[in-house]
């Protein structure tokens, strides 16, 4: 029905998609699988028609077809589900519907017998709102559908739903792609299973008889985080792994029972319970949206949870986000320019943004300008900053520097307890090794470090202890050994 | 996940957030100026009038003779005022829209303090009178900055919906408990002359472009050098960078719209307390308008108020003598303002921003 051979697809060094070929046929479910930059959204956006590849043939039916747009896809039969869904929530379901071009009275088949019409979708529920967005994909008869983790924003009540519906179209006859990190969840509903790694295919994956091969989970697993027979990553990385020669040092922040409730668009937290050594660089692995942004958001004392959470014994609770940073708590989001700094103000000024600030640099309610450029101008020598002015907009920095600002910014504090969110996700080298160097010296004087990747390996390499995070609960914390590998890997992906 | 599939758009916002500013902000006003003398010209031309000559009588007029020159400064005083209420709530991101309210209540609130006051002299008068007349201004705005600090309801409604109830609510107060009852006109108990702020010499011009200047300069440094100020620039950058860096972005909202609230009531005081004398009945300066005009002439850039300040003055005192000088209606001035305002847009539309400068 749909093959795509020899893709390759290059942003500068990476290489996306790297010589991937990958067919669907018509009746069949097939899950598409991988860790977090494994190459599957890329894969997915060449087939919708979002991106051109630089190399490989797409074809429908033996016919070679090129996408210039999506609507090219789109003509030639094959319809996307986006992970957010695309609907407009003002407007009814029959409205939504009618702006994708249907022109029946009667609502479609998949939504006639439990909907009516008039519902305004943003009071739908996720899942029904879901199934709008199949039925307005399905109105131009597509042949292949696509769905871009499908289940992300579903609760664990309508994924079963969302399952019956696509077994049913499997039955019509059309060709079903699903896109997801959730292995058990494509277990339960693929016919064939892609893995996909570090840009190519590695590995597929076919029932017998109804029935997967014993083992075919951890042989997913294994080929997902591309490690050899014994579970080893190919590249040894995990020879770099060292737990730290000190002892390791009291606890400095404890977390217990700790529970949030999911709110908008955020992820409930379940019973988050660990201790942070002094000295120690701990590391949570997990798939992107397990909750870490919201534990580390309850720690640092910005969202309302229950459960107890102590600092070097002080209970932090009562205390306010500002009371939290004074007493060491710091916090490095990753969001850059969204949240941690304001890209039109200048460099010094976004290191004197977050309170508390340093004293000594006002007087009287008015900072004292010279005092605030020397003391940004000492930041950017300590930490090698370019461009080398204070003055310099930080939205023209790059990546790495901004990040580089953004760390001084809270190590500079000498926190007790410093939180980082993928601190060195999309950096140079030079920024990543930098970073860790300073995270590692920041332990060594005694304080701690809880660090969030999605990145296993780099979680094993830097981490004295590791834990994963799935679904708003993080698991007890190891030392990592390579034999504990697959252990994580399986917790990131399907819990425990 | 969704990177690749977003990648488009988030290239292209990215874009805008970082725009290469091609054109510095004076020369971007000047350009919008120019526009502006262009399509108002063609609407002269079109209803009749030499937009050459007519452009060039309100030069002659405003700039080139001495009591041209001090009414501009007289009108350009309370313009300033209402540009800084206008101004410290648009750099921390809020838009009063309230000004014309909050100035005939402040302007209502120092009339009758004013006429109250008639012993322990002039200085006593003005700080009462200017000080009232900031309350009345602050009253006006705190029921708007509360909804908007509490539940976060969008100010620009509130603050235009105030407006209309300070026409009623004022037009009440003088046809009502603050009227002279020994005069014909409704309004309220005139301040004798002598008290009224004095003239510089024997100008036109009084001693409220000291205030307007004091507080244009202290709101100035106050927004570029204090710890408060900064802060409030970025909360109007960005809320959710004010949230993490643990700013009390609620309480500098209150604050900006308050103080906002205040500005706007002086200018109203200023008003009763130069020229006027008193709060008459039907009478509204209308300053909301030039106030958007003017912050947006100054491209937000403080220091830059003050000459576009004088040069919506310039405005305003045309629209006294033009009627009379070349038959030019008021109205036009406003049209002007209104013209400018909209050229401002046009500018800022995002596929041109590339070119022209800075997007909103």
């Amino acid at each position: 029905m749909l093959t795509a051979a020899n893709i390759a697809k290059a942003y500068g060094a990476t290489r996306a998609n790297d010589d991937v070929s990958f067919e669907v046929a018509s009746g069949e479910i097939v899950g598409l699988v991988g860790e977090n930059g494994a190459g599957k959204s890329t894969l997915l956006s060449i087939l919708a028609g979002f991106i051109r590849p630089d190399a490989g043939a797409l074809a429908v039916d033996g016919r070679a077809v090129a996408f210039a747009s999506p609507a090219d896809s789109l003509a030639a039969g094959i319809g996307l589900v986006h992970q957010h869904l695309s609907l407009v929530p003002t407007f009814t379901v029959r409205e939504q519907l009618e702006l994708a071009g249907w022109s029946s009275t009667a609502l479609p088949e998949t939504l006639a017998n439990d909907f009516r019409g008039n519902e305004i979708i943003e009071q739908l529920s996720m899942g029904r709102r879901q199934r709008v967005e199949i039925a307005r994909a399905l109105i131009v008869e597509p042949r292949v559908l696509l769905l871009d983790e499908p289940t992300s924003i579903l609760a664990p009540s309508e994924v079963g739903a969302l399952f019956g519906s696509l077994r049913r179209l499997r039955e019509s006859g059309i060709a079903i792609v699903i896109v997801t990190h959730k292995l058990r969840e494509v277990m339960a509903m693929a016919d064939r299973i892609v893995v996909m790694a570090n840009g190519r295919t590695n590995g597929a994956f076919a029932r017998a008889d109804g029935e997967w091969a014993p083992d075919t989970g951890g042989e997913i697993l294994r080929r997902m985080f591309a490690w050899d027979e014994d579970g080893l990553p190919p590249d040894g990385a995990a020879s770099e792994t060292t737990v730290a020669d000190q002892a390791m040092g009291p606890p400095v922040l404890r977390v217990s029972g700790l529970n949030a409730p999911a709110g908008d668009g955020s992820r409930q937290l379940q019973g988050v319970e660990f201790d942070l050594a002094s000295g120690c660089i701990h590391a949570i692995a997990g798939i992107a949206g397990q909750g870490q942004a919201e534990l580390a958001e309850a720690i640092a004392g910005y969202g309302a949870c229950d459960g107890r959470i102590s600092l070097d014994g002080l209970d932090l609770q009562p205390l306010s986000a500002v009371n939290r940073a004074a007493h060491g708590v710091a916090l490095l989001v990753d969001d850059r320019l969204g949240e941690a700094a304001i890209g039109s103000f200048s460099l010094a000024e976004n290191l004197v943004l977050k309170r508390p600030r340093k004293a000594g640099l006002g007087r009287n309610g008015f900072f004292r300008r010279h005092l605030v450029t020397s003391h940004a101008q000492s930041l950017i020598d300590a930490w090698d900053i370019e461009p080398t002015d204070p003055n310099a907009r930080l939205g023209s920095l790059s990546g790495g520097n901004m990040q580089r600002v953004l760390a001084a910014r809270e190590i500079e504090r000498e926190p007790r307890v410093l939180i980082a969110l993928n601190p060195v996700q999309g950096l140079d080298v030079q920024t990543a090794d930098l970073l860790w160097r300073r995270l590692r010296q920041l332990c060594n004087q005694g304080a701690t470090v809880l660090v969030f990747t999605s990145d296993l390996d780099e979680a094993m390499a830097h981490g004295d202890r590791c834990a994963a995070i799935f679904d708003g609960r993080v698991s007890p914390f190891l030392e990592p050994t390579s034999a504990d590998r697959r252990a994580f890997a399986a917790m990131m992906v399907n819990g425990w | 996940m969704k990177s690749h599939l977003a990648g488009r758009v988030s290239e292209a916002s990215v874009g805008r957030e970082h725009p290469a500013s091609r054109l510095a902000p004076p020369l971007e006003s000047l350009l919008a100026l120019g526009c502006t003398f262009v399509i108002s010209g063609l609407v002269l031309l079109f209803t009749g009038h030499d937009p050459v000559d007519a452009f060039g009588e309100l030069i002659t007029r405003t700039l080139f003779r001495t009591s041209g020159l001090q009414e501009v400064v007289v009108r350009a005083v309370p313009l300033l005022l209402a540009g800084l209420a206008v101004l410290v709530a648009a750099e921390a991101g809020l838009w009063n829209i309230g000004v014309d309210g909050q100035v005939l209540v402040g302007a209502m609130a120092a009339a009758v303090a004013g006429s109250w006051l008639d012993a322990g002299g002039r200085p006593l008068l003005w700080s009462v009178a200017i000080g009232i007349g900031a309350l009345g201004g602050v009253a006006w705005m705190a029921v708007p900055a509360l909804l908007r600090m509490r539940w976060g309801i969008n100010e620009i409604v509130t603050t235009i919906m105030f407006n209309y109830l300070a026409i009623s609510l004022t037009a009440w107060l003088v046809k009502g408990p603050f009227r002279d009852d020994s005069l014909v006109t409704p309004q309220t108990p005139m301040i004798l002359r002598e008290l009224r702020f004095a003239s510089l010499g024997d100008t036109r011009i009084h001693v409220g472009i000291f205030l307007a200047l004091a507080l244009w300069l202290g709101i100035a440094v106050w927004l570029r050098r204090s710890v408060a100020g900064f802060e409030l620039r970025a909360v109007g950058a960005s809320p959710r960078a004010a949230r993490h860096a643990m700013i009390p972005v609620a309480a500098v909202v209150l604050v900006a719209l308050l103080a906002s609230g205040a500005l706007a009531g002086i200018a109203g005081a200023n008003d009763v307390l130069s020229t006027k004398g008193t709060f008459q009945a039907e009478w509204n300066p209308e300053y909301g308008l030039s106030a958007f005009a003017l912050v947006f002439l100054a491209r937000r850039n403080v220091y830059a108020l003050l000459p576009a300040a004088l040069f919506l003055g310039v405005l305003a005192y045309g629209a006294d003598v033009m009627p009379r000088a070349a038959d030019i209606p008021p109205a036009f001035f406003s049209l002007f303002e209104g013209i400018l305002l909209m050229v401002f847009a046009v500018l800022h539309w995002r596929p041109w921003s590339r070119w022209t400068g800075r997007s909103e």
